[in-house]
This record gives C-alpha cells, sequence and structure tokens, in this order.
C-alpha cells in the first residue's frame, strides 16, 4: 500500500515539475533535467525525490551546480503561490537541503495535499 | 479594387502597423509597461518614447492592442482624477455641509471631570495651556483632570459642528472642484506583450545579425536559431551557435534580464556541453552578470542602442587566444571553457 502510494505520489512531483519548468523554462528543460538525474541514480528521479529529497536535490546540484537551488525556489514558490500548503518557500527549499525523515515525509504530506486541493476543484461544478 | 480585395488588404496593413508597434517596443527592451502619474494624466512614457506620438495617442493605440489580443492587461492601481480634465493631480479638502466653506476644523470635546464642563478644545486653551472655561482651575493631567469625550469638525465662517465634513477635490491643472458623486475614480491598467510573442520577435532583433557578422568575420560557421541535440537526445534552441574547429559556442538572448532565462541556458549547456555558454542581457539589470559567475555562463551586455553587446571583440580575443593560440584553428585542443566574465 505504501509502495503504491509512493508510486502515485512520484507521479505527482513529476507532472508539477514538468509544468513548473515548461512554464518558465521551457518545455525541454524537465526532460534534459530528468535525463541527467537518471543518469545520475539509476532510477526515476521523481522515485527518488519522494523516498529522499536531499538526494534528489544534490543530484541535482551535480547536474546544475548552484542552479538547482534556483530550480527547487522556482517550484516552491509556485505550489505555495497556487496551493494552500501551510510552507513558506524557504521552508519548502529547506525540506531539500535537510537531511532526514520529518523531511521525506512533510514533503509527501504536501504533494498529498496538492492531489486533494486539485481533486476539490474538479468536484466544484 | 474589388471591395473584398479592399477589405484583405487593410487587414493585412493593420496586422502589419501592429507588427511595428510591437516591434518598436521589444527591440528597446519594453515588455511591460507600467502607468505613471503626472499632471496631465496617466501616461505609459517608454510607449509614448517607443512610439513618438503624445501620452493621449500612446494610451488609445495601447487599449487598442489589448482589445486586438496582442498586449495584456493587468489591473495595477485606482486613481482619482479630474473630471473636466482627466488629471490625476487632485488634493482633497474638507468643507462644512451647511455653509460649504472650507475652513473647518478638527477638534476635541474636552470634560473637565471636577466642574463637568463640556467644550471644545480651543475653548479650553488659554495662553498656551489648557484652562476650565467655566471654573477658570488649570487643566494639567489627562483623564486625571480632564478626558477626551469625542471628537468633531467645526466650520470657522458658519460655527456649525459635524462628524463628517464634506470631501472636495480640487485639480490642479485646471483648477475645477469635483465631490465623490462627479470625480472619475478610474482604474489604471498595466500592459505586458505575452511571452510568444516575445519569443517571436526575439528572433528578429537586429542584435542576432549583427552577432553573426562579427562571428562569421573571426571565421566561425554561424547558424541562427539553431537546434542542438545534446546527451539526453533532446535538441535544444539557441539563438546562435556559433562553431570553429572543435570550438562550441551557444549564445542565448535575454531581453528582460529574466533570471529564468539564465537557469534555461544551464540546462541547456549541461545537455550540450559547449565550450562556452553566452547569455546577451538587454536588460538595465545586473542580476544575470552575478548569475553568470556561478552558473559559468559569460553575461555580455549591450550598448544603449541594444546593437552590439559590449565586449564582445574581447570576449571572442580571449577565447581564441585560448584555443588558437598561434592565431590559427587547432583542432588538437580541447573543449576548456574560457572564463571570461564580463
Amino acid at each position: 500500500m505504501n509502495e503504491e502510494k509512493n508510486v502515485w505520489l512520484h507521479k505527482v512531483a513529476q507532472k508539477l515539475f514538468e509544468e513548473v519548468t515548461a512554464a518558465s523554462l521551457g518545455a525541454t528543460f524537465h526532460v534534459i533535467i530528468s535525463f541527467h538525474l537518471k543518469q545520475k541514480f539509476g532510477k526515476d528521479p521523481y522515485e527518488v525525490l519522494i523516498e529522499n529529497p536531499k538526494i534528489f536535490y544534490n543530484g541535482l546540484k551535480e547536474v546544475l551546480g548552484e542552479g538547482a537551488e534556483a530550480v527547487i525556489k522556482l517550484i516552491g514558490t509556485y505550489i505555495t503561490t497556487k496551493y494552500d500548503i501551510h510552507c513558506t518557500v524557504e521552508e519548502f527549499t529547506q525540506l531539500f537541503t535537510r537531511n532526514g525523515k520529518p523531511s521525506t515525509q512533510k514533503l509527501s504530506e504536501i504533494f498529498a495535499t496538492i492531489v486533494t486541493q486539485e481533486e476539490q476543484k474538479l468536484r466544484v461544478p | 479594387m474589388e471591395e473584398a480585395e479592399k477589405v484583405v488588404v487593410s487587414a493585412v496593413q493593420e496586422e502589419d502597423e501592429v507588427e511595428e508597434l510591437l516591434r518598436k517596443l521589444i527591440r528597446k527592451g519594453v515588455l511591460e509597461l507600467r502607468p505613471s502619474l503626472d499632471k496631465v494624466g496617466v501616461r505609459y512614457v517608454e510607449a509614448e518614447e517607443a512610439w513618438n506620438v503624445d501620452s493621449a495617442h500612446a494610451k488609445s493605440m495601447l487599449a487598442g492592442l489589448e482589445k486586438k489580443g496582442v498586449l495584456k492587461s493587468e489591473f495595477s492601481d485606482r486613481v482619482l482624477t479630474c473630471p473636466h480634465c482627466g488629471s490625476p493631480e487632485v488634493h482633497s479638502k474638507y468643507g462644512c455641509p451647511r455653509c460649504k466653506s472650507d475652513n473647518v476644523e478638527f477638534t476635541e470635546l474636552l470634560e473637565h471631570i471636577k466642574c463637568g464642563h463640556i467644550g471644545s478644545k480651543d475653548t479650553f486653551v488659554k495662553e498656551g495651556v489648557l484652562v476650565c472655561p467655566r471654573c477658570q482651575a488649570g487643566l494639567v493631567e489627562k483623564a486625571v483632570d480632564h478626558r477626551v469625550i469625542g471628537n468633531f469638525y467645526q466650520c470657522e465662517k458658519c460655527l456649525y459642528r459635524f462628524d463628517r465634513p464634506d470631501v472636495v477635490h480640487f485639480c490642479q491643472n485646471c483648477g475645477t472642484t469635483s465631490t465623490h458623486q462627479t470625480a472619475k475614480y478610474i482604474k489604471v491598467f498595466g500592459y505586458r506583450i505575452p511571452d510568444e510573442t516575445i519569443r517571436e520577435f526575439q528572433k528578429e532583433l537586429p542584435i542576432l545579425n549583427n552577432m553573426k557578422k562579427i562571428l562569421t568575420d573571426r571565421g566561425f560557421k554561424v547558424q541562427v536559431h539553431a537546434k542542438v541535440a545534446g546527451a539526453s537526445g533532446v535538441e535544444s534552441p539557441f539563438d546562435i551557435l556559433a562553431e570553429k574547429d572543435v570550438v562550441r559556442l551557444v549564445i542565448d538572448v535575454s531581453l528582460g534580464g529574466d533570471k529564468n532565462d539564465i537557469i534555461a541556458l544551464l540546462a541547456k549547456k549541461v545537455d550540450v556541453n559547449p565550450t562556452r555558454a553566452v547569455i546577451v542581457d538587454l536588460s538595465t539589470s545586473d542580476e544575470l552578470a552575478n548569475l553568470g559567475k556561478v552558473y559559468d555562463i559569460a553575461v555580455l551586455k549591450t550598448s544603449v542602442d541594444r546593437a552590439i553587446p559590449y565586449n564582445f571583440e574581447s570576449f571572442l580575443a580571449a577565447l581564441d587566444s585560448k584555443h588558437w593560440p598561434n592565431g590559427i584553428g587547432n583542432s588538437d585542443i580541447n573543449r576548456e571553457s574560457v572564463i571570461v566574465h564580463e
């Protein structure tokens, strides 16, 4: 069940990453980054993002250097503006730079909240 | 000419005019138009300068472009303007609701606690100190010997007391007076050129051709609006691709100096692995220059007319001396980056 939930969450994370970067950084940005992260991790990078955001961030840093922080901030800005996730951009960014289970758990909660809010939007006639 | 043909010709002319107006803005780096206020009214100074028209024309042209859907309008503010001349330079005065005089005074209603006398503050003031006009006792400590029990306006002409004065607006430009019923409280909009339009016009910026010529003169094979396949298999677009021997330069132009432009180039650079990635920043901001140092991307600013990047020749000369120290092409030299941060 937990594994199933993780698969579902990493799909959400991937979709958000695509959506945010396509709008601001061009349509091919996420394809390029996903490719290089996959090479680095040897698995779906969004799976890594859900399992351990810090490892994802470190991988992104290896690919983009200091640009990694800007990308995470961009995603944080988008998410905190569009959804009610009770988290600032700085707090969102810190989830990627701090080690530990609480960060992983909080990030999963954020993605789950986003899904709930999107579902609620769909239900409103 | 047939009527139908005339309609087609006129539509084409109109489309050309619209394009030309947008082109003039984009070439000047004006991607957003923010309203400013002065004596004459709400103005869009950058549009006036780019199109060489007065403020009234600029406003109507902007509204026309917005109506056609080629500009996006965004609510910016509400502004009080004169109903006669439209000037936002109006100042407001308070007036007596009875005699309409603007000589009204805001005052406190004081009570002398000991003797119970109530009166306006001015009747308590005697030689700069508070003295009860009824019992002549001096009032020193607020809340102990006297208290404020209210406040009001008093007309100094007819002595009428009231809570809420009339509000009258005086236009600084034409002298017209107006009230909340006659003044105009208008919405002011900013305008933005949509990103897709900017990208479209960016393709024909004169700077691209100027840079192409310089690079070609230095022996580069140059493509404007080129696509380069990277390690991921994605074909990344660049405004300029210049190649000579094993040296490959990828160049993008940033019209507004948006940091996302350099992040986008950074990802493409990672994928394509050029000798050097360059971003030409047409804005007046320094943000990209600072980021360029961190991302190892050369950031070139431009001359005022945006025709050519500053230091482009010296940038290329540095590249030449690194890769062709003897002044000739040498294909054995690897693709090591040349660090030149302008």
